[in-house]
Order: C-alpha cells, then structure tokens, then sequence
C-alpha cells in the first residue's frame, strides 16, 4: 500500500518536484513568518518571569525624573536593587542608519546584580569602573559591527544619538551575552559629563525581592512621586515591553494576514496538481474499481498521495527553516533576539501542509469516487 | 496571430479548473505585494504632502528631531526677525511650537503608546492653512483639539471627552482633519498652556516658517548663522524633515519584496506545472501546427502568451483583493520620534500596474521552461503523442 | 522543368532507438508525375507514414535527397522548411487532428496565417475550400459537433485552402465507417482530377488504394510497384 503510494507520487516525477519546491518555498515564507509572531510572544514571556519593574515620567519616556529618585526609590520595601538608566538609541557617528545597536548609559554598581540574565565577560565591569568611556558591547551586536565597521574590543568608537545633541565616544571594553543581543552599554557618569550634570534619568529600573511584591512596589513607588513635580509610572517588564510593540502598529495582524494567503497559495498548488492527477487517472481508477478496489479505498490511496507530497514540501520548507533559524544563529541583526524556530513553530507548519495535502487531495477524490465506474472507462480522452 | 492567441485564449477557459487555480495563487502573491507596499506607501506619502515645498523648519543645531530641540525664547525672537520669509499685516509669519510626546492607553485598554502633543500659537494655523478644526475651534486654556485618525487610536480622545496627560486632564473641544498631513497624528494644545504643565517655559521646540522663494533657505541659514543667540539653530525644509522619518516605509519595502519574491516563486512553480500540463496534453495539437508550417518560435510566444496571461488575470484579481484596502486607517511607529504616526494604506495606478506586471512576469517566467519544451519537441514526437 | 513533381532519390532513413539503429528506408527512388494519385500500401512498420513525412518535410532523410516541385528540402534548415511546408504541401492525418478549440472556419484558416493574405482574401479561400469539401454550412462549427467524416473533410479543406501542390494523406479513412470514408476518397479523387494536385495516399485498404491512378508497395524498405 505505502509502496504504491510513493510509487504513484513519482509517476509524473517533473511534476511532484516541482509541487514540492512550490509548497516548499511559500511554507519557508510561512515558517519566517511565524518565527516573527512567536519571537514577539517570547520575548514577552521571558520578560513576563523577570522581577524587574521600570519607573518612568508619567507624562512619556522621553521626560526624565530627577537623580534623586535613585534613593528614594531604593528605599521602597522589597526592592533589593536600583538603576537609573538613559535611552541613547546609539547610532555610528556618519552612517546613522547602518546598524541598531540599543546604546544605553546606566548606573554601572547596580549592572551584575540588575542584569542577572546577562552573562558578562569577566572582568569587564572591573575593567568599566576605571575608564569613564568605557562600554560593554553585546557579542553579537560587536560580531556585525566587527564586519561592517572593524569594530574590536579596545577601539575608541564615536556615536551619536537622536536625541541627544552631544556625539559621545566610548571605548569598547569587552562584551556580554543575553536576551538582547543588541546591546551597548555605558557609564551614565559619563554621559551626565557630557551634558554638563544636569541630573537627569530616563528611566529607573528596580528589582523587586520576590513576584508577588511586584504589584505593590509599583504601587508603592507611584504612590510616593504623586503630586510632585515630575509623576511617575511604574509596571513590569512585560508591560513596558508591550507598549513598545503597541506602537509598532498592527503589524501582527498583518502578518496573519498574509500568513493566510500564504496558506491560501499553497492549498491552490497543491490542489491544482491533485486535479491534474486525478484528470490523468480517470480511466485508471475506473479499472481498479473493476479489479475489486472500494470507492473509499481509491480516495484514501489518492489523498494519501496529496499528503505525502505536501509533507515532502514541508520536509524541505520547514526543515531548511529550523535549520536556517536556529537560536543564537539568526537574529535579523540583533532586533529580534528571540527569531528562531520553536517546536510550536515547527508543528504549526507541519500541520499546515498535513491541512493542504488533505483538502487538496479531498476535492478530486471526491468528484472521482462519485463517477460511475462506466462513466470512467469511457473517459479516456 | 490574433487566431493564435484565440488559440491559446479558449485552452484556458476548457481547462478552467486548471487555470483559476494558478490564477488564483498569482492573485494572491499580488495582492500580499500590494498590502504591503500600500502600507508603505502610505506612510511615504505623509513624508511627500506634508507642508509644501516653500516650507521650512528651524530646530536647534545637532539633532534632527523636534523631539530633542530646544529653542529658547531669545533665539526664537531674533531669528523671526531675519526676514525672507513670509509676512501678513501683524509680521512674519512664524509658528513657535513645542513638541511634546505622551503616552495614552488604546481604545480597547490594550497596551499604551505614545503620541505626539503640539504647544501651538495662533500662527501654527496660519502656516498650515490645511489644518481645519471642525467649528473653526483653536485650542485655548485646557481646551484642546485632536487629529482626526487618533481618536479611533486612543482612548479618550473623542469630542467632549477628558484626558489626562501631564499634570491635569485636558477637555477635547473638537478634531481636525489636515488633507493627510503629518499634524493629523498629533493633538494640539495652546502654546502657554503646555509651556507651564511640561516645564518647558521660554522654550519651543521648533519653528516654522514660509520661505518666499526656495533659494532663500541657503540665505535663511547664513542669516542665522551670524547673530549669537541664534547661530545654535539650523533651518531644512519641512519636506525633508519629514521624509527623514519615513525609515519604516523602507523597511516594508524590503520586507514586502522579500516576501513578494518567495511567493512568486511559489506560485511560478505552480504556472510552471500548469504549463507543462497544457503543453503536453495539447502536444499533437502542436506538432499539427508545427507540419502546417508554424514555427517554433511562433509556438514558443504562444504558449508564453498564454501563461503570461493567466499571470496577468491573476495579477488583476490579486489588485481587486487588494483594492478595498485603500484608504484604509492604521497607525505604525516613526522611529524618530518614538511616537504613533497615523495614516491610511495607499494604492497608487502606478503600484497597481507593478501589481499587473508581478503577476504577467510570474506567468511568463513560469510559462518559459513549458513553451521552450513545446518549442523545441520533434513534430514528429509531438505527433505521435497521445 | 521535368514533369516530375517529386523526386526522392536514394533515400535510407535509420531510427536510433537506444543505441541500436533501425534501418526503415533503405536506398529507397520514388518519382512522382506531376498529377499523380500514389496510394501507397505494405504491412505496418514497412515505413509508409516515414516516407510521407519525409516528402512532406516533417523529417529529414539520414541519407539521399529529396526534391519537391523543383526545390531540394534535404538539408533545409529550420526555418526555411516551415515556410516551404505551408506553401508547398498540405498533410491530412489519420486522426483529423484539428484543434479542438478552434471552429471548423478558424481551423482552416490557420495555415493562411502564414501568407500575407488580407482578412477578406482569407475568408474567400477559406470558404471556397469549405466549399470544394461541402462543409460551407458547418463553418461556425466546433470538432467535437462534427462527425468523424466531417472533421476529415474539414482536415483536408485545411490542406487544400494554401493552394499546396502536394497532397500528403496518412490513411485518411484508416479511422472512418465506410460511407465517410467514401465520401472522403471521392473527394481526393476529386481534387485530383479537377483540381489537378498531386497526392500521395498512405493506406492499409485495396478499395481506397483502388481509388488512386498508382499503386506502390512499400516492403523492407523497397518500393513494389502495382497497376492500378
Ligand atoms: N521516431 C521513431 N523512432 C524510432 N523508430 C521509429 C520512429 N518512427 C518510426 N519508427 C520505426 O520505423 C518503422 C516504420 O514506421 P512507420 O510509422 O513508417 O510504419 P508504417 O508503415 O507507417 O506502419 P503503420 O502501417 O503501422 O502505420 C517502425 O518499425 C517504427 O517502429
Ligand atoms: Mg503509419
């Protein structure tokens, strides 16, 4: 039986090849798209467990708190630790649009116990208290920069910043590796020089000692700024995270969106094939119900067939996609840390092209099992 | 020819089956372009209509963003005073205005973003004559009015509503439409008002102005240059400024070419199989045409033809799918601002013919190998096929 | 000019099949007048239907030469062949093979394509062949609304419509009743006689080869000549 199925697959071989690669193709695409949509969910997910919560002006990020909310802040019960960080958005001085890199001058004591999903090289934070310009560079963001700008750890880099009006120059110190990897970061002393102490914050970052004191610590902390001159807002990271994807639009809706006519292109080849064969096999599966064949037992042999060749499409599609984007291997340089293929990613498109081989293979089996086996013979134009 | 091409017409319509399963997979790559690029194009063209091009925008030296300048109220004066630019009966004609950026809840109580709110005087309506606030209102006290599009975008923003942003709650006397414009993304608020809640007293963010003649902007930044306290401020024409800020629009071209160029191979393959089927199913019908003197490059247009033309019929479909998109609101991140940019999809005729093209150029590719194959076939193996 | 319409000279044809080579025609000379009626006969496989695609420049001898109404087509590239196909010869096939999709008017006009022809001169050809084959009421027709008898007489309007002077039928009644394939061998005997073209006839029956003014046995590869 299985034998039959493969052999019948590969009677028009031209024909099955080139389904194949068509169904393999778009389940590529499809598998890249859902890579985006579920690196978006883990980003939040792996955010969703972390027990830092941000502090920010009420207003928007881009007013900023004054230095003196460090203490006040860490004086909260339950928060162990505070950061006070500012937003650089790095970019290389003269080719602004070359590559993201997220440039981030911070508090450096606070850096190893905040960032605790970082892995640091060792030392560096030694090495960054005795150099004021000092900066520690994510490995795979400093890998991109080494090949389009010669980058290296111990180069002097000049970068500048779209809010800031000040070019700043950093010394690249060594590197670090976690959830972003796109990371650069320096001494917010440093930056505080450059703009001439005017004590200013982006926005606070606070570890709070156990989860289920997060909800009152962010309470807590708004509740001690109300009425003052600068407000605050404080949430988890999650919630921080999901305002900035908030403001990417509806691009996941989109996404979907095209992932369906993606699916909807498919399930047309594939079933333009299956029709074709069937047309071809008219007479032929006249004579097996001759021979003895059950209508049912022709249409599983011809659906079977459509499911073997989409699953051939998904073999090479979703497969050259999990190998392709592998964690750590692809990050569609450095702004979606999380692009790569899950086991839910991967059955996704494996169930999709189950889906399409099935309805494609439905259709003319059906229409085929209907015709009277007479009708069938007579066909043989 | 013409009887020829019939030829090929009437094989689609007797393998329809065949023919409106490829077509329907070339529409769809078509259409998948068409979304796309009208989402881009949608917000190039806020960086194309956006003011006009004798308007300038003066910001402070070194950043390039309103975001992130700052321009004291000294500076601001002289450099009103510098002339070359358009005047009415009370003076110069200069917008002083503070950019400020907020952050609303969505309608639906989903995740925050932010948004752009405009300190504005009395001129910022007389440089953007295309603003128009329903009832002719203007912004006065903590009356303040909003750019169409966002109040479907945020929440709190519908006429008569109270939102709080800063340090009170600000009430929304009326929203204003700008002919698509870069202010339709923005709520506008008086000048003094928003000074004192932000603490940005004796400062703007940015100036605007009308230049008389396009040249004078090179004579704008020369006279700028000379006195002290405005030698810190830079002035670039309000197209420009705002056509640095369409980054997004790029990257959806990127994105949406890739995607465009997979699917197309996709659905080539399936135009290819199609193809092939047709050639070989008509193969005596060829090898007819062929012993009655056709030539071979008249039975490789042919087939050529007829594929491309279900690309094309696909293509037309795939713009039809597409079409209702047009006009259609929606809102992304401008990158420079770190704020929501409102704005419609976009199909242009232009973008439709490439939607055509696509599709044509999918059949035909797709078609190449089959009528090369059709083409090249022995008449005599064509004959003898069944 | 000789009154020799064609003249094959020496011809051997090989088939490679595989790596093995089958010799069909072998040294084979064949004259035909100008207004002959050849019905050629001999068992299957003997080379028959080779020999008419050889005259009517469909194939290309491996050896020998060919010369059709005093032009040699031996060694005729590509090209230049198509275009001496559609004014030289017409070819009836066994099968009709008409073009499903187009009507029995479209079909004929087909080959007058490839001449310059005005629209309205084409239309006066095609509807004087219809005519001559007594189908002028059945032009609007498709194939597949037309008997077998018909469609075969609507083949050879098509081959007659360019004026060829060479009339090449591969058993032409091989898949017609008796009564079509009558009415077809009256009109090839029709069209040699009043219309003074030259056909070569393939056919596997003695009363349709009893029709034509020649008879020739094709065996081996060897021409036998009967009297008709
Ligand atoms: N393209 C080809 N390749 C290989 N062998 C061929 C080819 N065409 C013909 N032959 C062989 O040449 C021989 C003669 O074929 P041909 O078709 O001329 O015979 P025929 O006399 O017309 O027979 P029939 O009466 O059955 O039509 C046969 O043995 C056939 O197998
Ligand atoms: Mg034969």
């Amino acid at each position: 039986m299985l034998r039959l199925i493969w052999k019948n697959a590969w009677r028009s071989r031209r024909r099955t090849v080139l389904t194949i690669l068509s169904v393999a193709v778009s389940l590529f695409l499809l598998s890249t798209m859902l890579c985006y949509l579920s690196s978006g969910e883990q980003q939040l997910e792996s955010a969703g467990a972390s027990l830092r919560v941000v502090t920010r002006h009420q207003t928007s990020l881009t007013f900023f708190l004054p230095e003196a909310y460090t203490a006040k802040i860490a004086a909260v019960p339950h928060v162990t630790v505070v950061q006070g960080c500012v937003w650089w958005g790095g970019q290389i001085k003269g080719k602004e649009m070359s590559l993201f890199m997220s440039t981030i001058a911070a508090d450096l004591e606070p850096t190893e116990k905040m960032w605790d999903d970082y892995r640091f090289e060792p030392g560096v934070l030694d090495k960054m208290r005795g150099e004021l310009r000092g900066a520690v560079i994510a490995r795979r963001a400093l890998e991109r920069a080494r090949e389009q700008e010669g980058w290296e750890i111990g180069k002097t880099v000049t970068m500048t910043s779209p809010i800031f009006k000040h070019d700043i120059e950093l010394l690249l110190l060594g590197t670090c590796e976690g959830p972003d990897e796109s990371i650069v970061l320096f001494r917010r002393d440093y930056l505080e020089k450059v703009r001439g102490n005017p004590g200013q914050i982006g926005y606070f970052w606070a570890r709070v000692d156990k989860a289920e004191n997060i909800p009152g610590v962010c309470r807590d902390v708004d509740a001690m700024f109300a009425n003052s001159e600068s407000e605050t807002k404080t949430e988890t990271e999650k919630a921080f995270m999901q305002s900035f994807m908030s403001m990417m639009g509806n691009i996941e809706d989109l996404v979907r969106n095209i992932g369906l006519a993606v699916v909807a292109m498919i399930l047309m080849v594939a079933a333009n094939t299956m029709a074709m064969v069937a047309r071809e096999r008219t007479t032929e599966h006249a004579v097996m119900r001759c021979l003895g064949f059950t209508r049912g037992r022709i249409a599983v042999l011809f659906i079977s067939e459509s499911v073997l060749i989409s699953l051939l499409g998904a073999a090479v599609g979703v497969g050259g996609a999990v190998l392709l984007y592998r964690p750590g291997k692809f990050d569609a340089g450095g702004m979606a840390p999380f692009f790569h293929m899950t086991p839910s990613t991967t059955a996704t498109g494996l169930l999709v092209a189950l889906g399409v081989g099935l309805v494609a293979g439905a259709a003319p089996a059906i229409a085929a099992a209907r015709r009277s086996v007479v009708d069938g013979l007579r066909r043989v134009d | 020819m013409g009887l020829i091409l019939k030829y090929n017409i009437r094989n689609l319509f007797v393998r329809r089956v065949s023919t409106l399963m490829t077509l329907a997979g070339v529409a769809m790559v078509v259409a998948v372009f068409l979304v796309l690029m009208a989402l881009a194009q949608g917000i190039l063209s806020i960086g194309e209509t956006t003011g006009d091009p004798l308007q300038a925008i003066i910001l402070q030296k070194g950043t390039n963003a309103e975001t992130s300048s700052g321009i004291p109220d000294e500076a601001a004066d002289e450099a009103e005073n510098v002339g070359m630019v358009e005047r009415d009966p009370n003076g110069p004609i200069v917008a002083r205005d503070l950019f400020i950026v907020i952050m609303l809840p969505r309608p639906d109580g989903g995740a925050p973003a932010n948004l752009v709110v405009r300190g504005v005087t009395g001129r910022a309506f007389d440089i953007r004559p295309e603003v128009k606030v329903d009832g002719g209102k203007r912004p006065r006290g903590s009356d303040i009015i909003v750019g169409r599009p966002l109040s479907k975008r945020f929440a709190h923003l519908n006429v008569g509503d109270k939102v709080h942003f800063g340090k009170r709650d600000w009430n929304v006397i009326g929203h204003f439409d700008a002919d698509g414009q870069a202010w339709e993304s923005e709520v506008w608020v008086d000048l003094p008002e928003i000074q004192a809640d932000a603490n940005r007293k004796n400062t703007v963010s940015s100036l605007f102005v009308r230049l008389n003649r396009p040249e004078d902007l090179e004579a704008l930044n020369e006279q700028l240059e000379k006195s002290a306290n405005t030698k810190q401020l830079k002035a670039m024409t309000v197209r420009d400024y705002f056509k640095g800020q369409t980054g997004t629009a790029q990257m959806l071209q990127v994105v949406g070419g890739f995607i465009t160029f997979l699917l197309s191979l996709g659905a080539g393959l399936g135009a290819m199989n199609t193809m092939y089927a047709a050639v070989g199913n008509r193969a005596r019908e060829i090898g007819t045409l062929r012993a009655l003197g056709f030539g071979r490059f008249t039975i490789l247009v042919s087939f050529l033809f007829e594929s491309a033309l279900i690309g094309l019929a696909g293509g037309a479909l795939g713009c039809l799918i597409a079409l209702p998109v047009n006009g259609l609101q929606t809102g992304t991140m401008n990158w420079v601002s770190f704020t929501e940019t409102a704005f419609s999809f976009r199909i242009t005729p232009a973008m439709l013919g490439v939607g055509l093209g696509i599709g044509g150029l999918v059949g035909a590719v797709g078609g190449f190998l089959p009528a090369l194959a059709a083409a090249r076939r022995p008449i005599l193996a064509s004959l003898r096929a069944t | 000019m000789s009154d020799a319409l064609a003249e094959v000279t020496g011809v051997t044809k090989d088939y490679k099949r595989d790596k093995q080579s089958i010799r069909v025609l072998e040294a084979l000379s064949l004259t035909i007048p100008r207004g002959d009626f050849l019905a050629l006969m001999g068992p299957s496989g003997s080379g028959k239907t080779t020999l008419l695609n050889l005259l009517a420049g469909i194939d290309q001898p491996t050896s020998g030469k060919i010369t059709v109404d005093g032009k040699t087509i031996t060694g005729l590239g590509e090209g230049a062949l198509a275009k001496w196909r559609s004014r030289t010869t017409g070819f009836i096939f066994q099968l009709y093979n008409l073009i499903p999709v187009l009507t029995a008017y479209e079909n004929v006009e087909l080959p007058l394509l490839l001449t310059s022809l005005s629209r309205a001169e084409r239309r006066q050809h095609v509807m004087q062949a219809l005519d001559i084959v007594g189908l002028s009421d059945r032009s609007k027709h498709f194939p597949r609304q037309l008997s077998g008898g018909q469609e075969q007489r609507v083949a050879i309007a098509r081959a007659i419509v360019v004026d060829p002077v060479l009339l090449l039928a591969d058993e032409p009644t091989g898949d017609l009743d008796a009564k079509s394939a009558d009415e077809v061998l009256t009109l090839l005997q029709r069209l040699n006689r009043e219309f003074r073209k030259t056909i070569v006839m393939v056919t596997h029956d003695p009363k349709a080869a009893a029709r034509a003014t020649r008879i020739l046995h094709l065996e081996k590869g060897q021409l036998v000549e009967t009297a008709a």
